[in-house]
């Protein structure tokens, strides 16, 4: 509230507005051709992104009358219309499907060029994301070096990058923030003459989102529910109509029902793809109600060496330190974000199955903005003592390493090594050293930049203790070569003999560090908004 | 119990070498593995002397327990125990200017820690004992005002101790140097002149023999060889692994500080707050957590089959401190209140889970089903020992007839590979013998043992309880800070 009174002074100074508003189509450009730029440009084998990308091809082609007469069973089963998500995500795909399937034909050369041209849409959501970061977190503190701090930081300090070309995670997480963005941030929820209507749906359709694209997503009604009643609340209050309390209630009801119902209606046709029973069958193998193992998952999902949020995203766990002070400072943002991580932590520790061979905490993906928005508001309003300005140097410092190497190779290397080896348990995954992602990337960063002829056989040695088993047969060992290929494609040999590829891809770096500097620079020279 | 054994039997020859007994190793074998040594050096066997003499005193008047004296030196660490604790309650209610404090945080710290499981284990209290009084000395205004040739020997024989007790005792170098500096300028402080730099350096001096006569003796158990060769087995450079042993000593399910003392968690999240309200006592604590943190990752073995995070047990007390010193005086508000509230519940329950059966119990069955690795204790949580230990509690509470047969079993992500021979099982029946001789089978039949046990305990919680009333009287009202600190 308080930054929202500053802003309204400051913030809303034409000049001031123009500044961020440039700084902030800047960052969008920059994130995302820099990302383009090191992009695998796949989502093939990108966990279920596959399916995504065929329904929504299958989407188009019903949508342009090529399915007419196709059986309902066709379009609503598996290789159909629906993922074992829904139909949130084929949707989201489809304007990218479309233009991709329009301009294949000028890539003659290149038969995949339609379904890797849908792997821009997770680059282009993660660089929405960032920017939105950006606009909030400026708006928070009052200080468009925060607001770039926040912004860099999630994108190429987090989990975001390396799910920038992995998919699974960024459109609902967008649609989070996005929704979140509109019922929280002062301004920005104010009709500004006829738009109130379309500004509330265009919330509603951004909360159902958030809860229909994927089928966790109820896990997260907690926090819509707060955004909805956040959002009504305040509307009703603008329009000085909070007193006819039953209206207000009964708009955040309308609005609750509205996304359960579209919400039921995905599960319905998700169906389709899994039935019902399978979700069930699903949790009663992999439920957990051990309070020891529930508090331990939690723990894991936060700290742990091979899953933790402070190794792969450790600009976020120090915001979790910063919470308490978010608290007093910007108390409907710290519930909104106490509620998120609730309920994935919460949900996915109950289910069972908190993390997966996925890199990093994937299913915190979401929690993310809302606490390095907590972390802005903490701290961004005061200047830094010097102890947190190493902290946070030292967090981005690592979080940058650590999602650089997640993005150098394919996230399933580890998963493959230790399928190969026999040892791919989900427990070994959590928690054992042996089968830490971040050493397994950067083990294979080493070999490939070894000299030719050194070895890529590995074995994954485990620490007897006291004595290794008599009789127990040699561990088995895996030989990394066919690992050592990079995930970005200018990197990559093939990449080399196509030179335009390589000159596009190359020029899309140099331009995007060129838009990330000139907003920096801006950014810094541009004293703060609030004294 | 670990090595403790070993720390027993050397001090029984000892005890024999001393009293000239038959069975006395020579004088030439005294300081090697046959004498009064053991793996970690003379300190322990001497501590133990006392009690052992005493054991072997009395065993005569028990004629029926052949193991009387043996057991009765396993009185050392609990005896220590009480005693961290009644330093803890000393120095927690002066920084909190409240008795009630002191106490809540002592008895908190007994038996919603590390501590209690440990009372029983050994290994552990003799140094963190050490460190702790160096500590108090050193830093609690109180015992620094006093400043006599016997505190500075005292002072000076608890550091060396606190470096000494064991052979990983050198990661506490860097506190222990601290406490001496800052009782060299507190002395400088009460009494300017030479004597205190004086004091201080001879202090050191003792510390850092202390340090090398530890090594040269810990030669003469073993060869040095050995020592470098578990070092080059285990040494751990990987940043990235390093990173995960001290997050994983921390706040790992299976050997988290978080799980197995959250009372000291609790502390270590205060630390920000004593680095403002107390400095010196916030140091402390940093450098010995950091030390141990730090040293045991690098060692490459941050843990290992016992109870919880066990080289973090010097810390413990420290942390309690710590968050007596963050939390001051004040009254506490209802967020505080609540953690407290539930660091303990949760502390008692897992340190209570911890002191009933043997720790060595989880390492077994993973032995028996060939999955004993030290990755499988840091991080499986197949292999979490609360969870171990809560089965095993159940089973003991289970109807006869109730299976003991448990197979440990894996999520395979996503198949399990064809071919792979089923998972092995074992029967827990062996493991469910709680390990307090209250509840075990063999005392029932002895009235006159259960009988003393059954005293101790009604004393204990009857002189624990007037502990906690005599904190209420006026008397200590009326000495309470009128202005606490904010």
């Amino acid at each position: 509230m308080v930054a929202a009174v500053g802003l309204t002074t400051a913030g809303d100074a034409p000049g001031v507005r123009a500044l961020r508003r440039w700084i902030a189509v800047a960052l969008c450009a920059g994130i995302f051709l820099v990302q383009l730029a090191w992009a695998p440009l796949d989502l093939a084998g990108m966990g279920y992104s596959d399916d995504e990308v065929a329904a929504s091809f299958v989407l188009l082609s019903w949508l342009s009358g090529d399915l007419a007469g196709a059986p309902r069973s066709q379009l609503i089963g598996r290789q159909g219309l629906v993922t074992a998500h829904g139909i949130a995500e084929p949707i989201v795909k489809l304007p990218f499907a479309l233009a991709g399937s329009t301009l294949a034909p000028l890539f003659p050369a290149s038969p995949r060029f339609a379904e890797r041209f849908v792997a821009l849409l997770p680059l282009l959501e993660t660089a929405l994301l960032a920017t939105l970061l950006f606009v909030w977190a400026t708006r928070l503190t009052g200080d468009l070096r925060w607001g770039l701090t926040s912004a860099l930081g999630a994108a190429f300090c987090t989990l975001f990058w390396p799910y920038a070309y992995l998919g699974l995670e960024p459109t609902q997480g967008l649609a989070l923030l996005a929704t979140a963005y509109l019922a929280l941030a002062a301004d920005s929820a104010a009709p500004r003459g006829g738009s109130a209507p379309l500004r509330t749906l265009g919330f509603l359709l951004l909360a159902t989102l958030t809860v229909a694209s994927k089928r966790t997503g109820w896990l997260l009604f907690p926090a819509v529910a707060f955004l909805v009643y956040h959002y009504f609340r305040q509307d009703f209050r603008r329009r000085g109509l909070l007193a006819e309390r039953w209206k207000w209630i009964f708009a955040v009801l309308a609005g609750l029902l509205f996304i359960f119902a579209v919400n039921y209606g995905n599960h319905l046709l998700r169906a389709g793809y899994y039935s019902p029973w399978s979700d069930a069958e699903f949790l009663r193998r992999f439920v957990e109600k051990n309070p020891v193992r529930l508090a331990s998952h939690v723990s894991n999902l936060l700290f742990s060496g091979n899953k933790g949020l402070i190794v792969f995203a450790p600009v976020a766990a120090l915001a979790l330190t910063a919470l308490p002070a978010a608290w007093r400072r910007s108390r409907e943002l710290t519930i909104f974000t106490l509620l998120v991580l609730a309920g994935v932590l919460g949900g996915f520790a109950v289910v069972g199955v908190p993390a997966d061979e996925t890199w990093g905490p994937r299913y915190l993906y979401c929690a993310i903005p809302p606490l390095l928005l907590c972390l802005a508001a903490a701290w961004g309003r005061e200047r830094l003592a010097a102890f947190r300005k190493v902290v946070l140097a030292l967090a981005l410092l690592v979080g940058f390493a650590v999602s650089a190497l997640g993005t150098m190779f394919y996230y399933g290397r580890l998963f493959q090594a230790a399928e190969q080896t026999g040892q791919a348990t989900l427990e070994a995954l959590w928690g054992d050293p042996v089968w830490n992602a971040v050493s397994m990337n950067l083990r294979l960063t080493r070999l490939w930049l070894a000299p030719p002829g050194t070895s890529t056989v590995w074995t994954p040695q485990h620490k007897w203790w006291f004595e290794r088993p008599p009789n127990l047969p040699p561990d088995p060992s895996v030989d990394l070569a066919p690992a050592l290929e990079p995930q970005p494609l200018l990197l990559r040999r093939s990449t080399r003999e196509r030179p335009w590829l390589f000159g596009i891809l190359v020029g899309a770096l140099a331009s995007g560090l060129a838009a990330l500097g000139a907003a920096g620079r801006c950014a810094w020279r541009t004293p703060r908004l609030i004294s | 119990m670990g090595y403790s054994p070993e720390e027993v039997a050397a001090a029984f020859r000892l005890l024999s070498w001393a009293t000239g007994a038959a069975d006395a190793p020579p004088t030439s074998a005294l300081l090697s593995a046959e004498g009064a040594l053991s793996r970690h050096g003379l300190v322990e066997p001497l501590l133990k002397l006392p009690f052992a003499a005493a054991g072997q005193a009395l065993a005569a008047l028990l004629p029926t327990s052949p193991r009387f004296a043996s057991r009765f030196v396993s009185l050392v660490p609990v005896v220590e125990t009480a005693l961290l604790a009644t330093l803890l309650y000393l120095w927690t209610s002066r920084l909190t200017a409240s008795p009630r404090r002191g106490l809540a945080l002592a008895v908190g710290g007994v038996f919603g820690t590390l501590l209690w499981p440990y009372a029983y284990c050994g290994l552990e209290p003799t140094q963190a004992l050490a460190l702790f009084s160096a500590g108090y000395l050193a830093l609690s205004s109180e015992s620094a005002a006093r400043g006599g040739a016997g505190r500075s020997i005292a002072f000076a024989t608890v550091a060396a101790v606190a470096v000494a007790a064991k052979s990983t005792g050198a990661l506490l170098l860097p506190a222990v140097a601290f406490l001496i500096f800052q009782d060299c300028r507190r002395r400088s402080a009460a009494r300017p002149g030479r004597r205190p730099l004086a004091v201080a350096l001879a202090t050191f001096a003792v510390v850092v023999a202390a340090v090398a006569a530890s090594r040269g003796l810990r030669n003469g158990f073993q060869p040095a060889w050995i020592e470098a060769d578990t070092l080059r087995q285990f040494l751990e450079l990987n940043p990235v692994r390093l990173a995960a042993s001290a997050s994983m000593l921390l706040f790992s399910g299976n050997k988290g500080l978080l799980f197995y003392s959250p009372l000291a968690f609790l502390g270590m999240v205060a630390l920000p707050s004593a680095w403002r309200s107390c400095r010196t006592i916030a140091i402390f604590a940093l450098l010995v957590l950091g030390a141990v943190v730090a040293g045991f990752s690098v060692v490459g073995i941050p843990a290992e089959e016992t109870w919880g995070p066990r080289y973090l047990y010097c810390a413990v007390a420290p942390l309690l401190v710590c968050l007596a010193a963050a939390w001051g005086s004040r009254p506490l508000d209802a967020p505080r209140r609540l953690a407290l509230a539930l660091a303990l519940v949760i502390g008692f329950g897992v340190s209570a889970l911890g002191s009933l059966f043997y720790y060595g119990r989880t390492l077994q069955a993973a032995q028996q089903t060939g999955q004993a690795t030290l990755e499988a204790l840091w991080g499986d949580p197949v292999w979490n020992p609360i969870v171990m230990h809560l089965r095993l509690a159940r089973l003991r509470l289970a109807p006869r007839g109730t299976s003991t047969v448990w197979t440990p079993q894996h999520h395979w992500w996503f198949e399990r590979p064809a071919g792979m021979p089923p998972d092995r099982s074992v029967d827990l029946a062996f493991a469910r013998e709680p390990q307090p001789l209250l509840l075990g089978r063999g005392t029932r039949v002895r009235p006159s043992a259960r009988g003393a046990l059954l005293g101790s305990l009604l004393a204990g919680l009857g002189l624990l309880i007037f502990a906690a009333r005599a904190t209420r009287s006026e008397t200590w009202r009326s000495q309470r800070d009128p202005n606490p600190r904010p």
